[in-house]
Order: structure tokens, then sequence, then C-alpha cells
């Protein structure tokens, strides 16, 4: 009883309780101000780009006049006035240059209206209807004309490449799509080679990324779905999904997202990607980003949807897992023995790279006894003379590792490669024949550096990359013992997270057979008779037969 | 802002924290002297009865290999008296300016006097209660001074390991005892067993394994040594050994080599009515290696079992020279005849338990060996006549 | 989709009581075994102490059966009325405390001796509640998926750390069998069946099975992995050490990791992947003894589950710090031991008794009639 109350009063143990309460809960009020941050809506006002109050008429004049009001006074819009080519009628032709086909514009367009004849129809022309129907049935010849009387999206067709075309008498604006502007050609994707596979990657002009997947499959539930993103820029988004196969739930859930999203402009889609993922305060990335068609084409096969934006080549699948991150598609192309030990190796190298540097931190200054004598002692041989403490060297190396690798990366090729000489000079030699570090340690950090390329994803790279630091740090406060407890939070972390509502961490847990024929093996394909059940799909069957 | 205020002072008590802690064990692995062999040897005054030799293996000369060629010894042995082994470790700091670690220990030599003075338990004490020993160092006996063994120089060699390292030619000769380490010995101590250990002496410039000291049960001390050939018998009997040679001559004298691939022995005990007796059944297969006898036809059947029958005589006869000397000079049961007894009679090894060596040195001892000849070798030598 | 529902699957199920199970016991069991059985049967009395833990489990689960959905908190109160039901949660929710403080502790004690000599326990100790208050907060749908995702791997690795020891493996030392008859295999049950203490915890779980009626296949498998693995454990220690030597060493499980060495591999020394596994071992179940105590808390008052896990670090921190010495945690190991006696067997098997007698049974029509 004594004892008890003697316990009762070490102030050591009440500050204990007090510092191990208080530091969780204080951590998590934190945490829970920063994630109320993204959902606080900031109330803007509806902006308007383009005023409203402006209607067309059926004045010509005054139809150009309000355009030009709209557009400015922009020096690549070109007004064409003309007469048409049967009765003298003023017409005015608006479109932009150097995104319109001025060949097929002639050709298509203004040749038939300049020439055009009255014999061929009866049409009374003096009349609004008729003179419409005369352009649109008998006089243009473009496949893609709309016909609208909005004014906004006259303006935004305008601006977007298409050809506008007023007639006077008319109170509405043919929209004719002659669009052409300078775009890449189809080219093997930079960031994802693939030794076998087809050579060829997403470009910057979103309609022949769809067309580019359109050409690989006749399916007819192949489905696109447009969105405007962009209050100001009004981007074109298009999210594809194959209708039988994509869940409903999910793809309500990309949709909603998609329509809740509110940016001025979206650049690229990491934007998109930033503002639909479920976890910004995580790192590990929650969408898969490619710029490869032949993966996309797989993913959306898989009941996954695809978010691709105009102006990148870069399309977003969701929901992304941690297993797919260390995917690629070669993984399929080539045969299943060697494409399954190659994935167990990236299995390996991921945690290589978070935890090689660490390991060696701990068993170098904590664990000595638990490595091999000879080791040991050959590594205290090596370290004689470092001046610095094995994190300090570790994270002297680890430092320059990167800044090498983000120079080598942002600089022009030729110099890059300079870079990369001078590096590994001062690095692999001379920092270890000054004695600043030990020949092991560059082993060590190289072997992680070498293992964090080996991430089929970039940005999956990049995160383990960072976790690598933190990882050193545990190992420097606790040894393996920290080691353990990083590796316990980052496991917990991930098993929090969710992408989607599919949890992160998919085949690792709820286990399913059909996953697991796909997770740290690549099975022969025949064996994946279903899709994997992970994403739930509609038509789970891949193929019949055994 | 309220967040604001808390990230501040939030990330003032990680730092604070971070700070604080510090990396409690953390100690650069070159800041380290690591322990590789122990040599106990008696003290000369009552004041500090155990002389402890340390050898240090000296990371600090192995940074420039030049320095390592020139003075070619890889260790430092420090050799301090007092009355404990941690109390000597301890004092080890007054000498060395880093510390000693004793995780890497892979051996430890004890003196013969040490030995017979102590109890072995009392001098394995601290390795045992220690956190960070390993039950693998091998354990040893001399009848020098345990610290000059040590001190034997051999190029590019730590000598502990170097002695450590013996053991793996276990398969080669008869006359190395198995490895003895730390555990094994330890087990032997509390189960209340006699423990044979390995010997070694050095010579001007080497250090060999030379026979092997008896530890007795009654207060595990030494209780005498025993020669190579001794050895031999003992691991004929045990059947721990892993082969090796058996060398033996034929009715006119010449050498025949037998080797031995894989043997067993199966001690087979009889208790009844107070008596104790023991069946040694040894079954061996092996080669013949060598045989200097000019008139023999080894693809002979008679011929081969004549040599088998030879080659057992002479397993009985050197297992019956080393038993002799076990149940009538030592009166210790080394070769774990108590394991057999103790799986066939249960319950009467556990009153027999405290007195085994007793009743073991009084137990007859039968004999039945077994030779196989299974191969004779490449030559094939015509039985002619001079 | 059924994704984020609050239900757990019975896999998961099946890894969490497994890993309920394995804890300190792979320390402790063979010294305890040793000093009580004395001969080389040990691994008998494992095998029958773990046949009648199923057995225990059958209790278990026959009565959750009958309350379906219902967590022990709630039904107990159906059964005995209010005064005692509640009386019986504060036990429970006192018993999961003082379980989840004496692992914690243990692991403690065991990474400072092995590993950490120098860095006081508290700070061990406090830095393992913080990573699992990161856990306990967000529910049981993550530990439940952490479990299922971690326990497949640390029990591979025992597996094969304790296979590792065949190397100085004798068959001598477990022979003779039953040599001294079935006495000393009698009285070995008391500790194996103090380890096997955590089916309890199935009182709170199969409330929240997806599919209750899996719950029987759940206790048999998720023992089934657990006892074998302590029996391996018991063997493989007892052959390579035998069963005098399990006696005088303090932690055998890791003395015989000591003993085999590998030479010429990376990792000599096994005993370091064994401690880090061991330690993720220990942390599973401690999070399972938090949760349970926590729901019970939330259950019982007003509170809000998180707010009741945080309060209970409190009270973790507290209780594993009350025990002064190593010897002092042991009395505390075996308090818990005839505690969790009493509530596997005595207070189901009594609360089953009274349900039947009293012919309560509730059923999905009467819950929606209720």
């Amino acid at each position: 009883m004594g004892r008890i109350i003697e316990f009762l009063a070490r102030t050591d143990v009440w500050l204990g309780t007090i510092v191990v309460v208080l530091v969780p809960v204080l951590s998590a009020l934190l945490f829970k101000k920063l994630k109320e941050l993204r959902r606080k809506t900031n109330v803007r006002p509806k902006q308007h780009f383009i005023p409203s109050n402006i209607v067309l008429t059926e004045k010509l004049t005054s139809n150009v006049k309000s355009i030009k009001a709209i557009v400015g006074d922009s020096s690549d819009i070109i007004f064409r006035q003309f007469k048409l080519g049967n009765d003298n009628r003023s017409c005015s032709i608006v479109h932009i240059d150097g995104l319109v086909d001025a060949q097929q514009l002639q050709q298509a367009v203004l040749h038939p209206l300049l020439h055009g004849k009255q014999a061929k129809s009866r049409l009374n022309l003096f009349r609004s209807q008729s003179i419409k129907d005369y352009l649109l049935n008998h006089t243009i010849e473009v496949s893609d004309i709309k016909v609208t009387k909005e004014i906004d999206k006259v303006a935004r067709q305008l601006l977007s490449g298409s050809v506008l075309l007023l007639v006077d008498g008319l109170d509405e604006v043919l929209i004719l799509s002659v669009k052409k502007w300078i775009s890449r050609s189809v080219e093997d994707p930079i960031s994802e080679p693939l030794v076998r596979g087809p050579r060829m990657g997403f470009i910057e002009n979103l309609r022949d990324n769809t067309a580019i997947l359109r050409r690989m499959t006749t399916d007819p539930n192949l489905t696109f779905t447009d969105f405007e993103v962009g209050e100001r820029t009004k981007k074109q988004l298009t999210i594809a999904y194959i209708r039988d196969i994509a869940n409903d739930e999910l793809l309500t859930e990309v949709k909603r997202r998609i329509e809740d999203l509110d940016i001025d402009h979206a650049a690229e889609s990491g934007y998109i990607e930033q503002l639909i993922e479920d976890d910004y305060l995580s790192i590990f990335p929650q969408v898969q980003s490619t710029e490869r068609p032949d993966r996309v084409m797989a993913a959306i096969l898989e009941g996954r949807v695809a978010i691709m934006l105009d102006g990148t080549p870069y399309v977003l699948i969701a929901p992304a897992t941690f297993s797919v991150m260390l995917q690629s598609p070669e993984d399929y192309y080539e045969r299943w023995i060697p494409m399954s030990l190659i994935r167990v190796l990236r299995y390996i190298a991921a945690l290589l790279s978070v935890f090689l540097p660490s390991f060696y931190i701990a068993f170098v200054s904590f664990h000595q006894g638990l490595i091999p004598t000879d080791l040991a002692l050959a590594i205290a041989g090596t370290r004689v003379g470092v001046p610095f403490p094995t994190i300090i060297e570790a994270l002297l190396m680890e430092v320059s590792i990167e800044l090498l690798r983000e120079a080598g990366v942002r600089l022009p090729k030729p110099v890059g490669q300079t870079v990369g000489l001078v590096g590994a000079l001062i690095i692999g030699e001379a920092a270890v024949q000054a004695g600043l570090v030990s020949p092991i340690m560059v082993i060590v950090v190289s072997a992680t550096a070498i293992s964090s390329f080996v991430s089929p994803q970039y940005n999956a790279g990049i995160a383990l990359r960072s976790l690598r630091f933190l990882s050193m740090f545990s190992a420097a406060l606790l040894g393996l013992y920290g080691i353990s407890l990083f590796f316990l939070a980052l496991c917990i972390h991930a098993v929090k997270l969710k992408s989607f509502g599919l949890p992160y961490v998919t085949p690792g847990t709820l286990y399913s057979k059909e996953d697991w024929k796909d997770f740290f093996l690549r099975l022969p394909l025949f064996t994946m008779r279903k899709r994997p059940a992970e994403y739930y799909p509609k038509d789970q069957v891949r193929r019949k037969k055994k | 802002m309220m967040s604001k205020g808390v990230v501040r002072k939030f990330s003032l008590c990680m730092v604070v924290l971070l700070c604080l802690s510090g990396c409690w064990d953390s100690s650069d692995i070159e800041n380290i002297g690591f322990a590789i062999g122990f040599g106990i040897d008696p003290g000369d005054d009552e004041q500090a009865p155990i002389q402890l030799t340390t050898q240090v293996a000296s990371t600090k000369k192995q940074g420039g290999q030049a320095a390592t060629a020139q003075q070619g010894k890889l260790f430092q042995n420090i050799t301090l008296k007092g009355n404990s082994m941690q109390d000597i470790l301890r004092s080890l700091a007054l000498q060395l300016p880093y510390p000693v670690f004793t995780d890497h220990l892979e051996t430890i030599v004890i003196n013969e006097d040490t030995a017979s003075d102590y109890d072995l338990f009392i001098l394995l004490d601290q390795m045992l209660r220690d956190n960070v020993t390993r039950s693998s160092p091998a354990v040893l006996l001399t009848k020098q001074t345990a610290g000059d063994v040590l001190d034997v120089n051999i190029e590019g060699e730590i000598t502990s390991r170097y002695i450590n390292n013996f053991f793996e030619n276990e398969s080669s000769t008869m006359k190395i005892l198995p490895q003895k380490r730390l555990g094994e010995v330890t087990a032997n101590l509390i189960a209340g067993t006699s423990v044979i250990l390995p010997s070694v002496t050095k010579g001007k410039n080497t250090v060999r394994l030379d026979g092997a000291g008896v530890i007795r049960a009654k207060d595990n001390k030494l209780a005498g040594f025993l020669t190579d050939n001794e050895v031999e018998g003992i691991n004929w009997l045990s059947g721990n050994g892993e082969g090796g040679l058996l060398n033996y001559k034929d009715e006119k004298g010449n050498t025949i080599i037998y080797e031995i691939q894989h043997y067993k022995a199966k001690p087979k005990p009889h208790y009844q009515n107070g008596k104790l007796s023991f069946d040694v059944q040894i079954t061996a297969q092996g080669w013949i290696t060598e045989d200097w006898s000019l008139t023999s036809n080894n693809l002979s059947e008679n011929y081969i079992a004549k040599l088998e029958r030879l080659a057992g005589d002479e397993v009985v006869k050197i297992m019956e020279g080393t038993m002799e000397k076990l149940q009538q000079d030592f009166k210790t049961d080394v070769v774990q005849f108590y394991d057999s007894f103790r799986i066939a009679y249960p319950r009467d090894y556990q009153k027999m338990k405290k007195d085994w060596d007793t009743y073991f040195a009084n137990a007859d001892v039968q004999y039945d060996v077994e030779i196989k000849i299974v191969n004779t070798g490449d030559l094939v030598k015509e039985g002619r006549l001079k | 989709m059924k994704l984020g529902t609050n239900q757990i699957t019975t896999t998961q199920m099946i890894a969490l009581l497994s890993s309920a199970l394995i804890a300190v016991g792979i320390f402790t069991l063979p010294r305890n075994l040793a000093l009580k059985v004395g001969t080389p049967d040990l691994w008998i009395s494992t095998l029958i102490g773990g046949i009648f833990s199923y057995i225990t489990c059958l209790i278990i689960v026959s009565l959750c059966l009958r309350f379906k959905q219902l967590t022990f908190f709630q039904f107990n109160k159906l059964i005995v009325g209010k005064w005692i039901g509640t009386l019986l949660s504060v036990g429970f929710i006192g018993y999961a405390l003082m379980i989840g403080s004496f692992e914690i502790r243990s692991m403690g004690e065991l990474t400072q001796f092995y590993l950490l000599e120098e860095t006081p326990i508290t700070v061990i100790v406090i830095s393992m509640y913080w990573v699992a208050i990161y856990l306990l907060t967000s529910g049981i749908n993550p530990i439940a998926r952490l479990i299922e995702m971690l326990t497949p791997l640390t029990i591979c690795i025992f597996v094969i750390v304790i296979l590792l020891g065949l190397e100085v493996f004798e068959l001598d030392n477990l022979r003779p069998v039953l040599g001294l008859g079935i006495t000393p295999v009698l009285k070995g049950l008391t500790p194996t069946f103090l380890t096997f203490s955590g089916t309890e915890f199935l009182l709170v779980f199969i409330a929240m099975m997806q599919k209750p009626k899996e719950a029987k296949k759940v206790a048999l498998i998720g023992l089934a992995i657990p006892v074998s693995i302590y029996i391996l454990a018991v063997v493989v220690i007892t052959g390579g050490l035998s069963v005098e030597r399990m006696k005088h060493q303090k932690w055998p499980t890791f003395a015989l990791i000591q003993e085999y060495e590998y030479r010429g591999v990376l990792f000599e020394r096994f005993e370091s992947l064994f401690l880090v596994v061991w330690l993720i071992q220990m942390f599973l179940t401690y999070v399972v003894c938090h949760y349970v105590a926590a729901k019970g808390v939330a259950t019982l008052t007003r509170l809000s589950y998180k707010k009741a896990s945080y309060m209970l670090l409190a009270a973790v921190y507290f209780i594993c710090l009350i025990p002064s010495d190593l010897n002092q945690l042991e009395k505390m190991g075996t308090l818990i031991g005839w505690t969790s006696f009493a509530f596997s067997f005595l207070v189901p098997a009594l609360l089953l008794l009274i349900a039947w007698m009293r012919g309560l049974k509730l059923d999905d029509e009467q819950r929606s009639s209720a």
C-alpha cells in the first residue's frame, strides 16, 4: 500500500502522463485544423468574364461590335466582312489567326459563300430562317457546325479556335469547326519508356488523346464524359471509362469531385490530381498519372476511371493503390516468370530506398553487436578519421545526391551530364579521400539512390525518397526500435489512407484471390480470369475459359 | 489565429524534445573496442585472484592499410587483475580511451590452475548474465598462461578468431573435439553433468589444439587433461565428431588409413538391480585412403572384411583406453551416456542424476563396432607375392 | 461497393484473434512451462492448453451469437441486469487496460535490455503509445486492416526464425515422451492457459463481424495459428536448449536465437530481426486491448470513442509504470492470466447458462420490433 502511495506521489509519472496524452491530443487538433483548411469554402463573388448583358441582334454590325467588345482589340483576331455570292447580304467571319485551318476555311467556307448560286434552291433568302437553312444545308462544306444564340458560348468557341459566321438578319451565330493548330506528333513517352510495348504517348491535345484511346478499341461502351474546369480558363476535361465495367459509385464519386473543384486555371493534370485527392497531407500519391495510352486502356478495362485534361499529356487514373505504383505495363507484355521476379525486385527496391541508410545508421551507431564481426571491423576500419557521426555523414551524402539529381534533371542534357560527372568525382572520390565520409557510406547511399530510381511511377519514387529522411532520423534517435516505430507509423498511415474509397494498401488487406494474382507476383495471364476485385467492377469476368 | 499559436508551440516543444532527448545509446562504431577474446588466469595475490586478458580488435590501426602491414598486429591485449570479471572489464576504461563491447566475443581461454581452483559456473557467470554477449564464443582450456596464448601474434590474424576457426577442421580429424560454445557449456553446467573442453597450447609462433580438459560435475572444477589420442576415443564414444581418420596396422604391420565419412555411436543402457551397464554400438562408413601393404588385393571381399575387422578392433582399443581413463582417473561422464539413460529410464535417472558420475564410473561397458569400407580408392593392387 | 463499412471481414477477424494471442507469451511461456513440467513433454501441455482454449472460445461464440451485433458491454446488461452488467463491463475494461499496459511494459523492458540500454524506458514506452494512438483514433477498420496486413508477415518471420533454430536441434532433448507419466503435463496446463489469454476479446469483436456465422471458423483458425506457433517454438526450444536450460534462462526463446549463428550471411545473428518483428506483434496486441477498452468506455459513458481512447492513454501509461521491477511485472502477468481465466471461461460460461435458462435470445426480427 505504501508503495502505491509512493508511486502516486512521483512527479515524473504524472508529468509523463500529461505528456503522453497532451502531445497526441494537440497534434490531433492541429491536423484537424489543417484538414479543415482545405474544406473551408472561400466565398468568392460569381465572376463574369463575359458580360452577359449583351444579346445578339439581327443586325450584323451590332453583333460584330458586341464580339469586339467581348474579345477586345486583340491583334490575332481576324474579322472578315463580305457579301454573300447570290444576294449581296452582308456576312462576317470571325476567327483567330493560327487556330484555324486556313486552307479548309477558304475552300469549304469562303468559296461556296462567295460563289453561291441561287438556282439550286427555291428558298426565299430574305427570311432569316431560310438563310440559316440555306447556309447549313446547301452551302457550307464543314461537318461540325453548331448554331447558338448564347453570347458567352460564342465567345468561348471563338477563343478555342472555331470560326464564327455572322449573317446579317440572323440573330444566331454559326460556329464552324475548322480547327487546326500546331500539335506535337505522337512520340515515345519520355517519362515512361519501355523496352517492349507501343511507342506511343499522349500529347497535349485532348481530342487527339481521346482519339488514341478510341483507336485501341471498338467497344461501344468506352465512354467519354466532358467537363469544363477552370473558372476563367474553362479547360476541357474528359473522363474516360468503360460503361459496363466501371463501378457506378466510383464514377459518381469521381464526377462529384470534379464538379466540386474550384480553380481559376488548371495548367496541368497535377492541379486536378491535388484538388481531387483524398488526403492532401499524405506523402503518397493517391492518383496515378501516366502518359501511356496502353496503361490507361488497361486501367479503364479494370474498372478504373481515367481523367484527361486538355493541354497536358499526363492522364490521371483513379483510384490508385500502392501496389499500382510499383507496376509497369511491361509486366504484362513480357513472360510471367521474369516479370514476377522483376516485380519482387521492385518491392525490395522500394524497401531498400526507404530503409537502407537507416539500417546502416542503426547498426553502425547503435547495434554494433548485431552485425557479423568481420563486417563490424571492416566498417570500423573505414570510419576511422571520419569527423562526423553516422547520421550527419549519411545526411550529407543523401542531400548531395539529391542535389545532384535535381541539378541533372533541370539542366540541358550536355550540361546535366557534366554535373553528374563532377558530382560522382566529388562524392565518390574526393570526399572519401579527404576522409569526410567513409567508402561504405558511399556504397550505401548510391545503392539507395539506385533503388529509388527503380520505381516505375516517378511520383511514387519521390515519395519514397522523402520518406527515407524521416526514417534516417528515427534510426538516429532510437536505433532499430526507432526504425520499427517508423515502419509501424508508415503502415498505419498507409492503412488509414484511401483513394476514392479504396484502401490504399488494398491487396495487402481485404484479401481477395483475384488481386493477389497480380500483387507481388504477376501470375500467368490465363489465371487472371477475372478483373481485380478491388475496384468492384460491374463486369467481373475477363475471359470465360479457364 | 489559434492554429498558428498551436503550431508554434507544438513545433517548439518537438524541437526542444528532440534536442533534449539526443540519442542515448548512439555511439559510433569506430569509437568502440570490440573484445574478441578473453583469457582467464589466476592472479597472484588475495585481493585480485583473477587476471583477465582482454583481446581487443584494434580498429584504430586499420585506417591506413600501410600501417597494418607494417605492424602486422590486428589486436591489442590488455591484462588486468581484479576480483570479478565485470570489475576488470570496467577497469579497462582506465587504460583504453574507448569503451569495450563484448558483443563480438569469440573465444574464452581458461588457464588450468584457474579452472581447478574455481567453479566454472562462477567464471562464466558474467558472460551469461550480460545482455550483449552471445552464447556462441568457444570455451577452451590451456595448460599455459591464457594471456600468453592470446599473445601469440600470427600474421594477419586475431589470435582468438584463429583459435575459433580451428573447429572448422572438425571433419578432417578425429582428434579435434567439437567446438564447445558458451551456450553448450552452460547447458551442461545447469544440467549438472560433466563437461569436456578442448585445450589449446601455444608454440613458438603458433597455437594448436592439444587434447582436452575434463570438468567434473561434482564441483565444476578441472579434473584433468586428455591427450589427442584419448580425444579420439571421446569422439568415437560420444558420436559427436564429424569424421576423420583411423590409423591402424594390419597383422603384418603395414599402416592402413581409414577415412571415416560418417559414423554413429549408440550407447544402450541396461539397468537391473542397481547394476548399470552399457552396450556401445558403433557403426561407421568410410574409405580406405592409404594402404601400405603391397600384397593386398583390395578387390577381394575377404581382404576388405579383414580390414574392417581390424579397424573395428582398433576402435575398440581406442575407446577402451579412453573409457578406462574416464572411469578410473576422472570418474566423469563426458561422453553423454546419461542422455541415453535418461531416455530409457526417465524415472531412475531422476534419482541418480546427482551421483551420475559415480554410477558411470562403475558401469560395465561392452563395445560392438561395425566398420564398413565402401570404397578403396582409385588404385587397384593385384594380390602378388614377392 | 462495400467500401468503408464499419465491419470486419472474416480474414481480418482471424488475423486479429491470432495476433491478440501471440504476445509476451512467446518469451515467457517456454520458461514457465519448463519450471512447471520439468520433462520434455512441454509441447503436449501446450497442445492440451490450446484445445481447452478452443472450448472456451466455443462458449464465447455461442454466447455472442445469441445476441447478434451486440458487444459484451451491451448484452451483459440484458442477461444479468444493469448493475452487475456494468460491474462486469468495468472489470473487463480494467482487464483490457491491464493486459495492454503489461504488453507494452514487457516490450519496453526487453527493448531496453537487448537494444537500447541507456534509453529511459519511459521514452521507449511513450513513443510506442504515440504511434498506437495515431492508429487507434481512426476506429476499427484501419486497425483490422493493419493487423491483417502485418500479421501474416510477422507470423512468417517468427516461423522462419524459429525454424532456423533447427541448426542446434537435438531430438534426444525431446525424448522420452511421457517418461514421467501424465502428471507433469497436467501441471503445465496453468501457464499454458494463462498464456492463451486474449480469446475473451472475441466477446467484443464477434459483434462487428460481417458474417457472424463464421465465428466458429474464426475461433478454430484464429486459435490454431498461434497454438501451432507456440508448439513449434516450444518444440524447437526444448530440442535446442534442453529442458534443464530452459528453466535457467530468463528468456529461452531469445537464448535459442542467440544459440545459432549462420556464418557468412549478411545477418549472422537473427535476434535483431526477431526483436523487430516481435515489437510489431506486441504493438498489434496492445492496439487490440486498447481498442476494446475504449470501446467499452464509449459504450458505458457518453464519451465518444475518440475521446475515450485519448483518455485511456493516460491510464495505460500509468498502469504500465506501476510494476517497479521485472519480478513485479511477472506477478502482474500471473494476475492477468487468472483474470483472463475468469473472463474467457467463467464469465461467459455463467452468462451463457443464465441466458439459456432465461431463454434470452436476440434475433434480427426481435431487434427490429424492439
